[in-house]
């Protein structure tokens, strides 16, 4: 980001603990946003013990454990010491990686050190897990009736079959049930080692101080278990469309396509596919593109129409989506601009260099919001590049790159379609 | 407009096919954003539900493990506090009980120095972190404006100066209105 203006230095280490740690030190903000990640989530199906043995983890493992950890050894929840010093914590668990976060305005060291704190003591017993596990399941349906998720869940079931790419991250009722106290201890052992661990701090802070209470996080610890890295979902082999009839306000459409990729794609690599993608999308069917206007004017969808592209290492999917009493014909209408060459003649020099300011603007708009800030260093320090490195990357990208990427993806073969139905009273 | 209070409990279920029900359960006030209770039902509603250390959280989730999403809100234009939880159909009385009985803890005077403390230290922690963002800032001033109230600081030291018998007294005004059940498959009251 050398030839912009980056408003914070960014300091990262990798402390003695092995802890990859990130601070931007901010004097005239009060305000501290704090994250702390695992790269655990729904893809990881195993780990190994000391002898090398596999040992299955049940879908929905990965943010099982991101619920358990809240709880504290006299049955009272981290949440009540952050609500003590006026913190909001939260957590989330994604397909591979868990983040817990907290943010404060005073007390910023305190608040620090209790994230830090309530991530290394693990507490987990039967009565905890089981009373758990039913309020997962009440989790697991209030997504199940939202028609949204249900549509964007489908359609990359039907990209990706039994693989956990095709998989709520939460699992199914029948997995969670699997899920007991011993494998949550294993899970945390192999998974929340100090030398996994990603913090970024963002706030008003000595940045010495921050450095010396992370690298104590972890010492001493037992490790008897080691992650087993997930499998790759390079390829479709599902079937390709499904149609749910379920409550809704009216009909749904998602279509998708896994991206062309041959290998699991990390670092410099991942980030180049991912701005490649969202400078396509931006510019074939944004909202300023012509499609989006012919879509409005025919009123082929109702309140929105989005495209997205979702990149992790070890999958990649585009998806176009759209609340719409007319599908069938946004479908056809859609399909017919991505291939007949309409959408390609759209990528144009003028267009991508205004995306290309419009990525930009997003990026620097982002140390407005430390929140919006950790969540972007975050992302570049798991996927193993460099938060500076996005300008640059950027500003190589060309428009035959864009052209190649475009008509690379909408082979009918990685093609998967995904409907609601509203059910009729 | 302030909902006034009802004679008798409303009971209202309705079944729509689905995975999960809804329960809501309304409490009229009659206390507007003019009038001086309404800040100490604002630090109420806090006790009670707004807040992952809020009583409903702990008593239905946490305690009883009925509910992943519970809590309440205040509309305090309308002075209703709405109580809410996702669950299975069956676990719907269960609930309903336990979001009485938390009310009436609360009536009764039931909550300790530390619930007061999280409460205060919470909204106080949200009023200065949105303070420090743009938009959090204008939306702030504009209500400031439009309900003269004084500034974040300000507000955090009146939040302060409330007393327990004035949150027990704002508490006392909430009357039971109507008990919602979204259900998603027929389920026999008991």
């Amino acid at each position: 980001m050398k030839q912009y203006i980056v408003p914070y230095p960014i300091l990262e280490e990798i402390l003695p603990n092995g802890l990859h740690l990130t601070i931007v030190q901010r004097k005239d903000h009060h305000h501290m946003s704090a994250q702390f990640a695992f790269p655990f989530g729904s893809l990881h199906e195993a780990i190994t013990d000391k002898q090398g043995n596999r040992l299955e983890i049940a879908a929905g493992t990965a943010h099982f454990l991101e619920h358990q950890l809240f709880r504290q050894p006299d049955g009272s929840s981290s949440s009540d010491a952050f609500a003590a010093l006026g913190a909001y914590d939260n957590a989330f668990t994604n397909f591979d990686h868990t983040v817990y976060m907290a943010d404060c305005s005073d007390r910023q060291l305190e608040v620090l050190q209790l994230l830090l704190d309530f991530t290394s003591q693990p507490c987990f017993n039967k009565e905890s897990v089981d009373n758990e596990r039913e309020i997962i399941i009440q989790e697991l349906m209030m997504y199940r009736d939202q028609p949204e998720e249900r549509l964007e869940l489908n359609l990359r079931h039907c990209l990706y079959g039994d693989h956990r790419a095709g998989q709520d991250i939460g699992g199914e009722p029948e997995s969670v049930a699997l899920v007991t106290a011993e494998l949550l201890y294993q899970c945390y052992e192999a998974f929340y080692q100090p030398a996994l661990a990603r913090l970024v701090v963002i706030g008003d802070m000595d940045p010495a101080a921050v450095y010396r209470m992370a690298a104590q996080w972890g010492s001493g610890r037992q490790i008897s278990y080691q992650p087993v890295q997930p499998t790759a979902a390079l390829q479709s082999d599902a079937q390709s469309e499904l149609t749910l009839a379920m409550r809704a306000a009216r009909p749904l459409l998602a279509l998708g396509f896994t991206d062309d990729r041959q290998v699991v794609l990390n670092g410099k690599a991942l980030l180049r596919r991912q701005l490649e993608m969202d400078l396509i999308l931006d510019i074939i069917c944004g909202k300023s593109s012509a499609i989006y206007w012919e879509f409005t004017e025919k009123e082929l969808f109702s309140s929105f129409f989005s495209a997205d592209y979702l990149a992790t290492p070890w999958f990649g999917a585009v998806s176009w989506s759209a609340d719409s009493n007319t599908p069938k014909e946004l479908q056809e209408r859609l399909l017919q601009y991505l291939r007949s060459g309409e959408a390609l003649a759209t990528l144009t020099n003028e267009n991508l260099e205004r995306m290309k300011k419009k990525t930009l603007g997003e990026l620097l708009g982002c140390f407005e919001s430390g929140e919006a800030l950790a969540v972007n260093l975050l992302t570049a320090n798991l996927y193993g590049y460099s938060f500076t490195d996005i300008p640059d990357v950027l500003i190589e990208i060309t428009v035959s790159d864009l052209l190649c990427r475009l008509e690379k993806l909408v082979e009918t073969k990685r093609m998967a379609i995904s409907f609601i139905d509203p059910l009729r009273e | 407009m302030i909902l006034a209070h009802r004679p008798t409990l409303q009971e209202v279920t309705e079944v729509i096919p689905g995975e999960q029900s809804q329960l809501m359960m309304a409490f009229t006030s009659e206390v507007g954003y003019d009038n001086l209770g309404s800040l100490a039902l604002f630090l109420l509603n806090g006790l009670y539900g707004a807040f992952a250390h809020s009583r409903l959280f702990r008593s239905v989730r946490e305690e009883a493990g009925l509910a992943y999403v519970t809590g309440s809100s205040l509309d305090r234009s309308t002075g209703v506090l709405t109580a809410y939880a996702g669950l299975e159909a069956e676990a719907a009385a269960q609930a309903g009980a336990l979001m009485s009985e938390q009310m009436q803890k609360l009536q009764e005077g039931d909550f300790s120095e530390a619930e007061l403390n999280m409460t205060i230290q919470t909204v106080a922690g949200q009023l200065r972190m949105s303070n420090q963002e743009a938009e959090g800032r204008l939306d702030y001033q504009f209500s400031r404006f439009l309900k003269g109230h004084g500034d974040v600081e300000q507000m955090i030291e009146q939040l302060q100066s409330i007393s327990r018998q004035e949150i027990i007294t704002a508490a006392q005004t909430l009357k039971p209105h109507t008990v919602y059940l979204l259900a998603d498959r027929e389920v026999t009251r008991e």
